[in-house]
């Protein structure tokens, strides 16, 4: 089911909004969430709930063993087992073929004949997001910085919160638990209204915007070899706006559906395109993802407490496995790895004196770093890829193939998305208020989003 | 001036030494809550939901009522503009509407049929004819709905049938999405019925809510106003193609012709063996025993004409299915002769009437030169048509 269907937003949401307000509060209503989150995720396929499960309760026996062992290295032990089972699975199901079709390419170039044999499964949706929470918790847990869970409900009821389960953002059992623990007692209506902000904002960023340049960037991508200077950047830009008002748009449904049941997500965007430098943009772009990356994988390596060397080196390791996280493809691996280079030199150029002063050029600077990473992001083929971006830098004349103009709906959406990433608040900027004119504005883009609701498309980021 | 400039993940805390000791409290969340509306404004939070759910019904009911009005694609048959989308439905509706005289003979069918000439059965059975054959493969209730409408439209003609019925007239079934839009044939297969009461728009409406509360269907509702002297001659262009009498214009084969769409049959009819078409469905099967009663009920005994295929296109579904599925289709309708009037006849091995297996325009349609033979063949073999 998705989280923008009218199935979703008119039978499942209100029905569950509705019941866990009326069960009443503790292990009833938690348990009922379970059930929910369980009827959500089986609508999209039921055959992953037992991977879902088992997945998530390595990490929460691992949490029960760690806290009751006195012996660091057995929880050491226990740690390294919990992880490890759940690095096998994602790897399992998110990167075997990748694995295979890699070494059957290499064997090709080696002149070894018959290909790999092939067992293709299908990759459970929001795997990558699920695995990740689920390792933070082992982690949390085993470094004293959240207590365990206090049943295994509770865990449940966090590790399979509807709201992210599909396509994020990374809610941490530090996040949510002790909301869950001790959750809302009383229903509130100014629980819904803020709900709803959020649920609209993220349905007319979705449905009004993102949906909208959809079919113009994918005619773009797919005729990526006829593209020119003009066409080649309405592709970059145009993806480039579509990712972060597709991902920001789902993340904030997800605040928003949280609110109705009386949870607080943390942010996942802050005006990503206003960053200065790589790292702001990192800090600023899918946050739970990135502090995920610095908490358990960048600091355990070293951080940038080391030499500049290692720092560097430290971070092209997390940006390499980042780009690997969000697919198993090259063209991630090439897109995380040119975050880790575009972060290196930034590291080194800090140090060296030779950023610019001036705040305008350094986000210019980066949104174009972004823009051109985003192309390898997007791009199905490391050549289609270099084919925009030749397109981009010229190579192909100004009219490439001469059958690609940009066309005028997404030059305007580039323009007002431009616009709109650099001068508007973010949803969490805007205070919302029970005043007339939120009510009306926020009543027509939910109106005017509906009506774009004829044909859902998946969230860009469920792929992942 | 720049925001603080620390490497991505260097301002974590944890980022100052070692791991951290075990703490005993839980870790307090740093990450702001969201902003929210204030909690002791109940009662103008309640206003502020009532506003916003109003001002999203204005704006779909809005849009609603003007793609109802416009209705593009002609699926409330309102009728105030030309429709965007002209389906042959529509025309053959029209068709028998327009209709100075009540047909005595009518031809059923797929797009298989909708050559077979009714001047030509008029010479040859004395019948005046229609030809309401329509496009779509497992046309049953495409069949039911025209025999239906017929009747109601011209309630005292009782006309006889001839029923070219094809081996895949039972595939897996859903009504046909151009016989739903038709609210003139929607009536008879559970869609919305024909008609301009206010119950029957709103009906319609209901039962097409997704397409008519749509921007893209509002897009359309906008063009079929603003061009509604091009929509009018695109879509009479369409209808050039038919006659009065229903059938569709006789084109001249051509080889080009036959190379470009003969790969396209062997495609789709391929695809339907292999993925679909496993058994007859009992869905068309109910539509086609439905309409073989009903004209039992209004005293005529249809003659029911299993079609053809190019042999070519045979050779590629007999090794899918096709001869099996043949097999089942003439069982079955065996299986009723006792239960209905009826008279049936298998054409599907052309040679039984002399067909050119080069006048086909692809697989399955053939040209003008085949369809004469075929009636000639069918009607030397049951006399006539049957009363």
């Amino acid at each position: 089911m998705f989280i923008n269907s009218f199935g979703f937003l008119f039978l499942f949401l209100p029905l569950v909004v509705l019941l866990y307000w009326l069960i009443p509060r503790g292990h009833a209503r938690l348990s009922f969430l379970i059930v929910a989150s369980c009827v959500f995720y089986g609508l999209w396929d039921w055959r992953y709930i037992p991977l879902l499960f088992g997945t998530t309760l390595v990490d929460w026996a691992a949490g029960w063993a760690i806290v009751r062992s006195e012996n660091q290295r057995r929880r050491k032990l226990l740690l390294a087992a919990a992880v490890a089972v759940n690095i096998g699975l994602l790897a399992y199901f998110k990167y075997r073929g990748f694995f295979f079709s890699s070494m059957d390419g290499l064997f090709k170039l080696m002149g070894m004949g018959e290909p790999l044999p092939m067992l293709r499964v299908l990759l459970p949706v929001g795997v990558s997001f699920y695995t990740f929470a689920a390792i933070s918790y082992a982690v949390d847990v085993y470094r004293g910085m959240i207590r365990p869970a206090k049943s295994v409900i509770h865990y449940l009821a966090w590790a399979t919160l509807f709201p992210y389960l599909l396509a994020g953002p990374i809610i941490r059992y530090g996040h949510v638990g002790e909301q869950l623990e001790h959750a809302q007692q009383r229903f509130r209506l100014s629980l819904i209204g803020s709900g709803l902000f959020f649920l609209v904002m993220g349905l007319a960023k979705k449905l009004l915007v993102a949906d909208m340049m959809a079919p113009y960037v994918n005619d773009l991508f797919a005729r990526h070899a006829h593209l020119g200077l003009l066409s080649g950047w309405g592709a970059a830009l145009g993806y480039t706006l579509q990712l972060y008002f597709d991902f920001s748009g789902y993340s904030d449904m997800a605040v928003g559906v949280a609110f109705m049941i009386g949870l607080r997500f943390p942010q996942n965007f802050d005006s990503p395109y206003k960053a200065a430098n790589p790292s702001d943009f990192w800090r600023r772009w899918h946050m739970s993802l990135s502090s995920w990356l610095r908490d358990y994988l960048f600091i355990p390596l070293g951080g940038s407490r080391g030499t500049t060397f290692m720092t560097v080196r430290n971070l092209l390791i997390t940006f390499l496995l980042a780009g690997l996280w969000h697919g198993p493809a090259w063209t991630f691996v090439f897109w995380g790895l040119l975050w880790g280079v575009f972060q290196a030199v930034h590291v080194v150029a800090r140090k060296k004196g030779f950023t610019p002063s001036w705040v305008w050029l350094n986000r210019l600077l980066t949104f174009l770093a972004a823009t051109l990473a985003w192309v390898f992001f997007r791009a199905t083929s490391m050549r289609s890829a270099l084919d925009v971006l030749a397109a981009m830098f010229g190579l192909k004349g100004v009219r490439g193939g001469g059958t690609m103009p940009l066309a005028p709906v997404l030059a305007g959406f580039i323009i007002g998305g431009l616009l709109w990433v650099n001068f508007l608040p973010n949803t969490w900027e805007i205070k919302p208020q029970p005043k007339l004119r939120y009510a009306l504005v926020l009543g027509l883009l939910l109106g005017a989003s509906l009506l774009a609701l004829s044909k859902p498309s998946p969230f860009l980021y469920f792929q992942f | 001036m720049n925001p603080p400039d620390e490497e991505l993940f260097a301002l974590a805390p944890e980022d100052a030494g070692d791991e951290p000791a075990p703490r005993a409290d839980l870790k307090k969340r740093v990450i702001p809550d969201p902003p929210e509306i204030d909690q002791a404004k109940g009662r103008q939070t309640l206003g502020f939901l009532v506003v916003l759910a109003l001002a999203a019904f204005v704006i779909m009911a809005a849009v609603g009522t003007f793609n109802t009005l416009a209705d593009p694609y002609g699926m409330v048959g309102m009728k105030l503009l030309p429709s965007a989308t002209t389906s042959d439905r529509t025309i053959k509706a029209d068709a028998i509407e327009a209709l100075k005289q009540p047909p005595q003979l009518v031809v059923l069918g797929s797009s298989r049929s909708m050559r077979y000439e009714p001047k030509y059965l008029e010479q040859k059975a004395g019948l005046r004819t229609f030809n309401a054959g329509v496009n779509g493969i497992g046309g049953t209730a495409d069949a039911w709905a025209m025999t239906n409408f017929i009747h109601d439209t011209w309630p005292h003609a009782g006309p006889a049938y001839f029923w070219l019925l094809d081996v895949e007239s039972f595939v897996p079934f859903k009504v046909q999405g151009r016989t739903a839009n038709e609210p003139r044939l929607a009536q008879y297969v559970g869609g919305a019925g024909a008609g301009h009461s206010v119950r029957s728009v709103l009906r319609a409406v209901a039962q097409n809510r997704t397409t008519m509360f749509s921007w893209v269907t509002a897009k359309d509702s906008l063009r079929v106003i603003l061009n509604r002297d091009q929509a009018k001659v695109k879509a009479s262009k369409y209808r050039d193609n038919f006659l009065p009498d229903g059938m569709l214009k006789q084109r001249l084969w051509t080889e080009k012709e036959w190379a470009r769409r003969f790969p396209k049959s062997v495609k789709r009819y391929g695809d339907l063996y292999r993925n679909v078409y496993k058994k007859l469905d009992p869905e068309a099967q109910s539509y086609f025993e439905r309409t073989l009663k009903f004209m039992n009920d209004h005293g005529a005994t249809p003659l029911i004409v299993l079609t053809p295929i190019n042999p070519k296109l045979l050779k590629v579904l007999g090794p899918l299915g096709w001869p099996e599925r043949h097999q089942q289709v003439v069982d079955y309708v065996a299986s009723l002769e006792g239960k209905y009037d009826f008279v049936f006849v298998d054409i599907t091995d052309m040679t039984k009437f002399g067909a050119d297996p080069v006048q086909f325009y692809d697989g399955v349609h053939m040209a003008t030169i085949n369809t004469r033979r075929a009636i000639d063949y069918v009607l030397k073999q049951t006399g006539g048509i049957p009363k």
